[in-house]
């Protein structure tokens, strides 16, 4: 009864799939190279961000685990990277994979404790902890540099070639290639068996058990998981503005970038990414228009994303997109087919 | 014949509360075993005890030979036995397909696995496919499970437990809440279930339990009253008298 597409009709189908995606990762950094090259520097904020919020969806939007505190696995991200090319490790590729591993570490360290409590409770411990980090980072001043943050970063070139420029051109494309290695990474875990065992576990970790499902270690996984993607989004802020700030692991970021998920849309593969362009955008003209208050109008945004789209600007989308074609009622996530007899393959 | 599971001694207290009272029960293999009792009797209590959801006071529990008192529910899944909810309990913003899925890639032990889509596990889409296609619910496999009619939920209790090969199901009021039409095709599914897997079923229609079960156990107030064949228990004085709602205290 299963039907195996010959495998010329299944890469076919894969590119139909996959070929719009590709054309917008190669065309959004083609216009910005093109066209808004003065906007290098947001557009790698927003790319960083955009990493940092995809991280954080792995865990809010798949697994349904809470978090106040994720600013604390971008800021040991960035402090990692930051203090390597202080201290003469200046190559930025392998900085990265410290970063990655050491905010996998903490990831993999925490977890024992975030993993133990549910709903409030997890949300007060992951808040704990951030506190924790961002007052150990504060009092560590020889190390940190305190409030006055991080300085002396002496990056090397990208692949002994790419030397940082200051109009941020190499920053900006540097950024992007990573943020969209990992966005791939990520892609395979949501539509891998792993991932289809997060969303059983947010949708209901009781029956997880019940399949066999040992719970708490897939959390981790997945926590792990998360916390790697941070630790890069942090080592890329760093190593892009060459300063580390104390605020990267404060709680008014892990805040933010809950923010950024939700205005996206929490659960979509480009939730993240959408979200941290429009809060970063949106602080951007708002804060051009009233540098003091650009808050007032981000919480306006945010109070009434949260009662009219709780979806986010993807949730509008699909919910449009329902409408227009109201057969589309089964889930957004196509890892699994809808039945293996009628489509052959995967998004 | 050789003994799928048993309790010896099963309890369960909640402080001076006995909700379950010293059950020895044995569980052929391939049986279609009912179990039966008043509202308050303990029946899903004993159901939970025997998957590890609740941990007993004293007394054990042997699935296939193996101790598996002081397991895991998911180890206990693993070594064989799976069970499906009196209220529904499935992954509602996932389909059908997918949540059969999701049960077979955990007994094949790939939901570690991040490096490979799940589309590339050919084999376990096909068993998923399979099986929902012998529980009659190919055709809504693509559905979000939410949008489905009560009846069918209960089926894809079913057939997420079934994926799971269990060599022990136990099946709680798998027809709870679903109209009495409904319910007989929901037993007709049920009676089709492979013979190598043995059934545990918690029902209160005894037309149903005559008609599917080959032995039944009558538990009241957490300790078993009776246990034969459902015409015997049906001609049991002490059961009918439980079931008329005049014992004292039993209810």
């Amino acid at each position: 009864m299963t039907p195996s597409c010959p495998p010329s009709t299944a890469e076919a189908g894969w590119l139909r799939r996959r070929g719009g995606e590709i054309a917008l990762w190669l065309a959004v950094p083609l216009a910005v190279a093109l066209f808004l090259p003065e906007y290098y520097l947001l557009a790698t904020h927003v790319a960083a961000l955009g990493l940092f919020a995809l991280s954080l969806d792995l865990l809010v939007g798949y697994a349904g685990l809470l978090s106040l505190g994720h600013a604390m696995f971008f800021g040991i991200g960035a402090y990692t990277a930051g203090l390597l090319a202080v201290h003469g490790w200046g190559e930025p590729i392998s900085g990265l994979l410290i970063a990655a591993l050491v905010a996998g570490l903490l990831g993999l360290i925490t977890s024992f404790a975030v993993l133990r409590v549910q709903h409030l409770a997890q949300l007060m411990v992951t808040l704990g902890f951030g506190l924790l980090v961002f007052e150990a980072a504060n009092r560590a001043r020889w190390l940190t540099g305190g409030d006055d943050g991080l300085q002396g970063m002496v990056v090397s070139p990208v692949l002994g070639m790419f030397e940082f420029d200051l109009f941020g051109q190499t920053a900006f494309f540097y950024t992007f290639v990573v943020l969209a290695l990992c966005f791939i990474v990520a892609t395979r875990i949501i539509d891998s068996p792993f991932g289809l065992t997060l969303e059983g576990l947010r949708e209901n970790p009781k029956r997880m058990a019940a399949i066999g499902t040992p719970t708490a270690a897939r959390l981790r996984q997945a926590y792990v998981f998360a916390a790697i993607f941070a630790g890069i989004a942090g080592a890329l802020m760093a190593q892009t503005s060459q300063f580390v700030a104390l605020e990267t692991l404060s709680f008014g970021l892990s805040a933010e970038v809950l923010i950024m998920l939700l205005l996206g849309g929490a659960g979509h593969r480009y939730g993240g990414l959408v979200g941290a362009a429009v809060f970063v955008i949106a602080r951007d003209l708002l804060s051009d228009l009233n540098p003091q208050y650009w808050q007032f109008g981000v919480g306006g945004v945010m109070v009434l994303v949260v009662l009219f789209a709780p979806g986010g600007v993807l949730g509008i989308l699909r919910s449009l997109r329902q409408r227009l074609m109201p057969v589309a009622r089964t889930s957004t996530t196509k890892a699994v087919p809808a039945t293996p007899a009628t489509k052959g393959g995967t998004a | 014949m050789s003994i799928a599971l048993t309790t010896t001694g099963l309890s369960k207290n909640y402080g001076a509360l006995q909700v379950t009272r010293a059950v020895n029960f044995s569980l052929p293999m391939g049986a279609r075993h009912a179990l039966i009792g008043p509202n308050g009797a303990g029946k899903t209590t004993f159901i939970n005890l025997l998957t590890g959801t609740v941990p007993a006071t004293s007394g054990s529990i042997t699935l296939l030979g193996e101790d598996i008192t002081g397991q895991r529910p998911d180890q206990r899944v693993k070594r064989g036995l799976a069970r499906t909810f009196q209220v529904t309990s499935l992954f509602p913003e996932l389909t059908p397909m997918q949540s059969v899925t999701l049960a077979v890639c955990e007994r094949l032990g790939l939901t570690a696995r991040w490096y490979k889509r799940t589309g590339e596990h050919r084999a376990a889409l096909d068993e998923a496919a399979e099986i929902l296609a012998q529980l009659r619910l190919g055709h809504v496999g693509h559905l979000l499970t939410r949008t489905l009619p009560y009846g069918q939920q209960r089926i894809v209790e079913v057939a997420v437990a079934l994926a799971l090969r269990p060599r022990v199901l136990l099946l709680d009021e798998p027809a709870a809440g679903i109209p009495s039409g409904e319910s007989a095709e929901l037993f007709e599914v049920i009676a089709e279930l492979p013979e190598d897997i043995s059934l545990l079923f918690i029902e209160h229609d005894m037309h149903l339990v005559s008609r599917f079960a080959s032995r039944v156990t009558v538990l009241v107030a957490g300790g078993i009253l009776a246990e034969g064949t459902p015409a015997e228990i049906m001609a049991n004085p002490e059961v009918r008298t439980v079931y008329l709602g005049n014992s004292e205290g039993h209810a």
